[in-house]
């Protein structure tokens, strides 16, 4: 087989300087014909196993990259839904209550499991972030790995004391419910640019139509990602 | 290109179907034909010598024979400095040498120089020996041929250790000792694809030897009666033998560099130092030439010699050999070594009969055999050379049990007072004695290029802490490297930590330019730096890692994470056999 030095060292993961190096020396079963290396297949494979070293020929599939591409915002959103008029007057009702809406948590057990996680988060320090909105998720992935991550919107009917770090009460809540915890950062980061910014608080204060609440999250996505 | 690969098909013998599925059957046939070339090289030199020996034997009775020393060493200084363009010297320092650093490269022309200038050095006179000199012409034989067929570096080593083993064989007619001392001395790996071909090429260079002057044990001697209170004996020698090993190592440096001291041109400065020597054998003729007539006489047990003469000839012969060699003669350490080795053991046999008069030891050639194993392993640090040396050049199996242990003895004792053998000496001082599979050889061979990581992002100097910011949000690195931005130049290094005092506050993002946040004064290594001495500054200044810098411009991060990584796979790769 023959190979520019270029792509033959690029086969084995190594600088040209390297392998060029190793033919002069005789350290590897290949030699040099002008600008080509000439080698056997097997024999380089069996050689580069033999070495701690991978040789793969070109042209044969690149390994696929385990994770996958990771939606932005606006797909979370869209799959967890937009819900208005939530009930409840505290904490724990009005996370049952979203709980109840969020579509992707089919099984009475599934559900249960996701409100415990969410109240046991709760319990440990709010997560109202002031400014009458809060991010309630668990603490920890809950394992469904089939479940894709996902972003449920709720607006309250009325205004509920939420512990927050402000002490205003909360109108809004976004739960935030990942597969991984990379990815619940890589939502929560998005997530938090928006909310950074007052337009979009004074926005989500007139409580906007499904509509309109995307096309903003949209407008935000992309300006995150040109800042990125 | 075709037409030119179809007729020289047969100067690229490793691309033969035959040989190439494995190149261990290349070697051993190219082996053979280099041990062989250099058999011839080692015969002619032999030749030479005899006679020029029978040529200067009638001049040997004038008062005057004193110069003849001198002009042989002069005009073999004049050879190498003016002619060749090489250095004075035995040369398996550079045989090694270029074993280490070049994967056994050598000039054509030492394939001969060497022979000429020590033919006329020792056949005037000089104290020397032509052992280093015909293993230095079989070592550049080895890597011509290998050159000429076009051979990788691992295969040209191999053949540059056929070609030394094949010339020792030849010339003391001792075809293990070839082997051993091209792989002790001249390789230092003992591995089945080197030892296979030079054993190959040693049986070739002593064949060649016994069909041109017969099959003939070098010293022939009676038969020895060893018995335990000899072995006992031998532990005292071994001492002796070690301290007269360092004595004239000392010696041979001392007077080196007394000789270079001297302004005078090289030639002149032989030629004193030959001249010196022609005065010492004036009155003790023994210590001229390579001296093997007396080792002769002194096996056989048949120098008459006292005490007193024979301690006067061991440093006699030490100082006419420090005078030949350090001060610009030509010639090898071997036979002198062998002389001062069997007059050493002479010495302490006489010695322990005045002090012990009633006790009857061997005959004083077993003494003599022992003393040469004792200063060949003290002097060269390698006791197998030493022991298959004797053992062969004698015929004296008898004595393995005392001469086993005077080698070891001696070499552990010369090892703990000159920790470099007196052939690696310089090229340890010079950081040249690259052994395989150590960590200097793999240092050696990895070069600074070939380790760079060119993934840091490049800030200008002019760059806001704001713009930075972002400019850190992307990249994978701790390290910034400033550039001028119209030339290019770099400027300096922003660590991950210079910044992060200022990254969280907003208000210095528009007012603090990188200028003023960048480490001008950074450590920097350039493309050819020597990688031990790269390590040695970081770890001297605790860094991780430093910028490669190269015309003034950045090429990239060197790190010591990637050094383990490319490191470690150079071992493996290496020490791959």
């Amino acid at each position: 087989m023959r190979l520019k030095i270029e792509e033959f060292a690029t086969c084995l993961q190594l600088t040209v300087s390297t392998v060029e190096r190793w033919i002069r020396q005789g350290r590897i079963p290949a030699r040099k014909k002008g600008l080509l290396c000439v080698f056997n297949l097997l024999s380089m494979q069996k050689w580069a196993e033999a070495n701690n070293l991978t040789f793969t020929p070109p042209g044969s599939e690149p390994e696929k990259k385990s994770k996958h591409r990771m939606d932005n915002l606006l797909a979370a959103m869209k799959r967890g839904g937009v819900f208005y008029d939530v009930e409840g007057d505290s904490v724990e009702t009005v996370l049952n209550s979203a709980v109840s809406h969020i579509s992707c948590f089919k099984t009475k057990a599934q559900k249960e499991s996701l409100y415990e996680s969410l109240v046991a988060r709760e319990s440990l320090m709010s997560t109202g972030i002031g400014k009458g909105v809060a991010i309630p998720h668990p603490r920890t992935p809950l394992g469904h790995a089939d479940i894709p991550a996902v972003i449920t919107t709720c607006f309250l009917k009325k205004p509920v004391d939420y512990n927050a770090v402000d002490k205003k009460p909360v109108n809004v809540l976004f739960v935030l419910v990942c597969p991984s915890s990379k990815y619940h950062l890589h939502l929560l980061a998005r997530l938090s640019f928006c909310l950074r910014d007052e337009d979009f608080l004074k926005f989500l204060a007139r409580t906007p139509a499904q509509e309109l609440f995307f096309k903003k999250v949209d407008e935000f996505d992309s300006r995150f990602d040109s800042s990125e | 290109m075709r037409k030119k690969f179809g007729f020289n098909i047969w100067r690229y013998p490793s691309r033969w179907i035959f040989f190439r599925f494995d190149d261990r059957l290349l070697l051993i046939s190219i082996g053979a034909l280099v041990g062989s070339c250099s058999g011839l090289a080692a015969m002619a030199l032999n030749r030479g010598l005899i006679g020029m020996f029978e040529f200067l034997h009638h001049y040997r009775q004038f008062w005057w024979a004193f110069v003849i020393p001198g002009i042989g060493a002069a005009l073999s200084s004049l050879f190498l400095e003016k002619i060749i363009k090489e250095g004075a010297g035995h040369g398996v320092p550079e045989v090694v040498y270029s074993v280490s650093r070049y994967g056994g490269l050598m000039r054509m022309r030492s394939s001969f120089s060497r022979l000429i200038s020590s033919c006329l050095t020792i056949g005037s006179g000089g104290s020397a020996g032509p052992e280093a000199p015909v293993v230095m012409s079989g070592a550049a034989i080895g890597s011509n041929i290998a050159q000429f067929f076009s051979l990788n570096d691992r295969q040209r080593v191999a053949l540059v250790g056929c070609g030394a083993a094949g010339a020792l064989s030849a010339i003391f007619n001792a075809p293990i000792t070839g082997l051993v001392f091209a792989i002790e001395v001249i390789i230092g790996e003992w591995s089945a694809l080197n030892i296979v071909p030079i054993a190959v090429a040693s049986v070739f260079g002593a064949q060649v030897s016994r069909l041109l002057a017969g099959n003939q044990i070098a010293f022939t001697h009676l038969q020895f009666h060893v018995r335990p209170i000899d072995t006992l004996a031998c532990l005292g020698l071994a001492v002796f033998t070690a301290a007269v090993s360092i004595l004239l190592t000392r010696t041979l440096r001392v007077s080196g560099g007394m000789s270079h001291q001297i302004k005078i041109p090289v030639w002149l400065r032989a030629m004193t130092g030959g001249c010196i020597v022609g005065v010492i054998g004036f009155f003790l003729p023994d210590v001229l030439g390579e001296g093997y007539h007396s080792v002769q006489l002194m096996v056989e047990g048949a120098f008459s010699k006292g005490l007193m003469i024979v301690s006067l000839l061991v440093f006699a012969k030490i100082v006419a050999t420090s005078f030949t060699l350090g001060w610009g003669g030509s010639g090898g350490i071997f036979a002198p070594c062998l002389v001062i080795g069997s007059f050493t053991g002479l010495m302490y046999h006489r010695f322990i009969e005045v002090v012990l008069p009633g006790v009857s030891w061997v005959n004083e050639g077993g003494f003599a055999l022992l003393g040469m194993a004792g200063l060949i392993s003290g002097i060269l640090q390698a006791p197998l050379t030493g022991i298959f040396l004797i053992i062969e050049i004698t015929g004296g199996y008898e004595v393995i049990l005392p001469l086993i242990l005077v080698s070891a003895i001696s070499t552990t004792l010369c090892h703990a007072f000159e920790p470099a053998s007196f052939y690696f000496k310089d090229l340890v001082e010079k950081g040249h004695y690259l052994r395989p599979r150590t960590d200097e050889k793999v240092l050696a061979d990895l070069s600074v290029g070939e380790l760079v990581e060119k993934d840091c992002m490049i800030v200008s100097k002019d760059m806001k802490l704001g713009d930075f910011v972002k400019i850190m949000q992307k990249s994978h690195r701790n390290f910034f490297p400033v550039e001028d931005e119209h030339s290019g130049e770099f400027l300096g290094l922003i660590h991950l930590d210079d910044v992060r005092e200022y990254i969280f506050d907003p208000l210095l993002y528009e007012t603090v330019f990188l200028e003023q946040i960048m480490n001008p004064d950074i450590e920097t290594v350039d493309l050819d730096d020597d990688l031990a001495e790269v390590l040695d500054r970081m770890d001297a200044n605790h860094l991780f890692s430093m910028p490669v810098i190269a015309n003034k411009r950045f090429v990239g991060m060197i790190s010591k994470a990637t050094l383990l990584d490319k490191y470690r796979s150079e071992l493996i790769v290496q020490t791959d056999h």
